[in-house]
């Protein structure tokens, strides 16, 4: 190993990673990308697996693959006693977009310009402007189907593919929502629905949740990986859990360390130029583990914001019977799985209201599903109440708002010098609260779903208003290495590159200074695109 | 959607009755339990039938609920002693010995009760719901479920839904 002679060390494979090791590899660039798990075979996807058969295979002892297993097994988490934070990860070839939730909606420019206007925290250090280009880069790669439906916190695209036809219950809520004024588009979401680039159109089976068998919607592997090993200028190296990125005596990245998760053995891989893109949380865990004379308090960390300002979006969910539907022909709901409809946020940042920013929401467990959990919500038993199963199977409705959090100081990760993995680095130990505009809007988002479903006539099943999903549920962290034009607050300069190591680039979720109340999976292959992009371009002057 | 009565319990087992004169045990009598002895499988067979009772398609014992407790719980102790619990109730209570119509009464009061006897109707009815709807009889036969399949293309809904539609199916 002591040859290694490579230009950029990746830390990672997901979204952030694989766009970063794509778009170097392909302007020449030698890569090499560090992925703590293994690649997920497509030949071992439950696609096709019927529900009733799922249980005969799990009999005889086969499985699915295990796509979440691995961090906590080789990484937990900690959380404060009584404190809750769902942290769901995917180690392997792809990360998480592997079985992610495919929506891809573009950030607005309300969304990049409104920290500035309510004035929390810190503003975005780029603009809608600088992104879009970007924007229409990546739609145009990877094929993202929507409308053209376009709000003005939902700008516009040329690129989207037809959507797919909205299903019954979809229809009805979307009269519903225009009743009470706040109309819902088309979904955006990365599934193919014709042929793109070369790569087979989705087949609706509605099973993406096990991951895609031809790779008919985004995935890292196949969509940017792939392309990237066929140049000759990227290695993977798999199961490779890194833990930390080691600096010289000016304080710049010349190492990344890692373990070999097969035979423990720690390697030092020599590093001119580093991105990060190992996910919001265990970037975090990396630099901050990434100790050192130079960087006491961790990698780039002299501003104490690496680790602070964690956020992630709330939720709640609200399920509900269509009565326009009861006792309905069963219909095929699956579609390409989740939303084909999507309720942008309608709150303009100037508009009166007791909180700031809003939310936006999403629709998916409609209709006719691959099993009945409406039937625990029905009374009774016998054949009455087996018929009412039935009639109110096609009747299902969801309503899922995603509110915008706050980022917050005290919200943060930090490593703990008394908890050690098996190779003797401090695990990761997670604090976040939601504070009171989240409430605040979280009731306002009540309010607006009890109207529609009042104007829609729907019985919603047993909820309890006030309720809220498990925080960390939306699986969208962002923050703790925020990006931002003053080095005293912020960790990353708008390309991304770290202010205090230059040859340092974080390029996932946690350079985002606010989550917004959007998915951030096409946001991060955008920027990642751009700050590589730099990167490249700083490379070519000598200038890194 | 109140709970049913004890005069709609009596018109369920008259319509299941004229449907399915008697609950039909195919599957289990093939069956070896593992877990429980067949004394208590066959209460369990007769208890998550009462829950979802063959019709015009299978019931729970048929497809396989029974089975697939039993099989449940050989791996999992804890849900194992909590059937023999439920079980142990319902045989205190002379279930078995009871008609068609007293069963049903019997577990109408069951599906009533604020103290443990309500626990344990609703703990029978997540284990029969829960395997029911997960087989292809209760999937396919019973709700008509069309899905992950292959299709060319997906148009969606082609009805003319309106929010003023009449409840149980009338539309255009």
């Amino acid at each position: 190993m002591a040859n290694e002679d490579y230009d950029v060390v990746v830390i990672g494979t997901g979204a952030a990673g694989g766009m970063a090791a794509w778009n170097l590899a392909r302007k020449g660039v030698k890569v090499l990308a560090l992925e703590a798990g293994e690649k997920f075979e497509q030949a071992d996807f439950w696609s096709h697996v019927k529900p009733w058969e799922a249980r005969a295979r799990h009999r005889r002892g086969d499985s699915p693959p295990d796509f979440e297993g691995l961090p906590e097994r080789e990484s937990p988490y900690s959380v404060p006693e009584g404190a809750d934070f769902q942290l769901r990860r995917v180690w392997g070839v792809g990360g998480k977009t592997n079985i992610w939730g495919r929506v891809s909606l573009r950030f607005s420019d309300h969304n990049f310009t409104e920290p500035e206007i309510d004035g929390w925290e810190i503003p975005w250090p780029i603009t809608y402007k600088e992104i879009a280009p970007y924007y229409d880069n990546v739609e145009k790669l990877i094929g993202v189907n929507g409308g053209d439906d376009d709000t003005p916190f939902l700008p516009g695209s040329k690129n989207h593919l037809p959507p797919p036809g909205r299903r019954c219950g979809e229809k009805l809520l979307a009269k519903g929502f225009d009743k009470i004024g706040h109309p819902v588009v088309s979904g955006r979401r990365a599934v193919l629905t014709q042929p793109h680039n070369g790569r087979a159109a989705c087949h609706y089976c509605g099973a993406c949740g096990q991951g895609c068998d031809v790779s008919a919607f985004f995935n890292s592997y196949d969509y940017l990986l792939a392309e990237a090993l066929e140049t000759g200028n990227l290695t993977i190296r798999q199961n490779a859990i890194v833990s930390r990125i080691l600096t010289n005596d000016e304080g710049l990245a010349d190492r990344v360390q890692y373990f070999d998760r097969l035979t423990g053995q720690e390697v030092q891989v020599p590093a001119k130029r580093v991105v990060v893109g190992a996910s919001a949380v265990d970037s975090t865990r990396i630099l901050l583990n990434s100790k050192s004379r130079r960087h006491a308090n961790g990698l780039g960390n002299g501003s104490d914001v690496v680790g602070r300002y964690l956020v992630e979006q709330a939720r709640f969910h609200v399920e509900a019977f269509a009565p326009q539907l009861i006792g309905s022909e069963t219909t095929n709901d699956d579609g390409i799985s989740g939303g084909h409809i999507y309720m942008p946020r309608f709150e303009m940042p100037t508009e009166k209201r007791d909180y700031i920013r809003g939310f936006g929401v999403q629709f998916w467990g409609i209709g006719c599903r691959g099993g009945a959990p409406h039937a625990k919500h029905l009374p009774g038993f016998g054949s009455a109440f087996k018929r009412s199963v039935k009639e109110h199977y096609p009747a299902t409705l969801a309503i899922h708002p995603y509110i915008e959090a706050l980022p917050y100081k005290d919200n943060r990760i930090t490593v703990d010098e008394n908890r050690l993995d098996r190779f003797g680095v401090p695990l990761m130990h997670i604090e976040y609260k939601l504070g009171e505009n989240e409430f605040k809007m979280m009731d306002r988002a009540h309010d607006m779903v009890e109207e529609v479903l009042h104007v829609m006539r729907a019985e919603p099943m047993p909820y309890k208003r006030g309720d809220y999903d498990r925080l960390g549920s939306a699986i969208h962290e962002h923050g703790c290495c925020r990006m931002g034009a003053d080095p005293k607050l912020s960790a990353l300069n708008k390309h991304m590159q770290m202010h205090e190591v230059k040859n340092v680039f974080v390029t996932d979720g946690s350079a985002f200074p606010t989550p917004t109340e959007k998915n951030p999976t096409l946001t991060i292959l955008a920027m990642s695109w751009r700050a590589t992009d730099y990167l490249a371009e700083q490379m070519k002057k000598g200038e890194l | 959607m109140a709970e049913s009565t004890r005069r709609e319990a009596l018109a369920t087992i008259a319509v299941a009755g004229a449907a399915a004169p008697a609950a039909l045990h195919a599957d289990h009598h093939e069956y070896e339990p593992q877990a429980f002895s067949s004394t208590q499988y066959e209460l369990l067979s007769e208890l998550v039938d009462v829950i979802i009772p063959a019709t015009d398609t299978p019931g729970a014992s048929q497809a396989g609920v029974a089975r697939m407790v039993d099989e449940d719980s050989v791996d999992d102790p804890a849900l194992k002693a909590q059937v023999e619990t439920m079980l142990q109730r319902f045989a205190a209570d002379g279930f078995s010995e009871q008609t068609e119509v007293g069963r049903s009464l019997l577990m109408t009061d069951y599906s009533k009760a604020q103290d443990e006897r309500g626990e344990l109707f609703s703990f029978l009815k997540n284990l029969a719901v829960d395997r029911y709807y997960a087989t292809e009889a209760g999937l396919v036969e019973e709700l008509g479920y069309k899905g992950n399949t292959f299709l060319p293309s997906y148009p969606g809904c082609r009805h003319n839904h309106q929010l003023e539609d009449d409840p149980r199916g009338s539309k255009a």
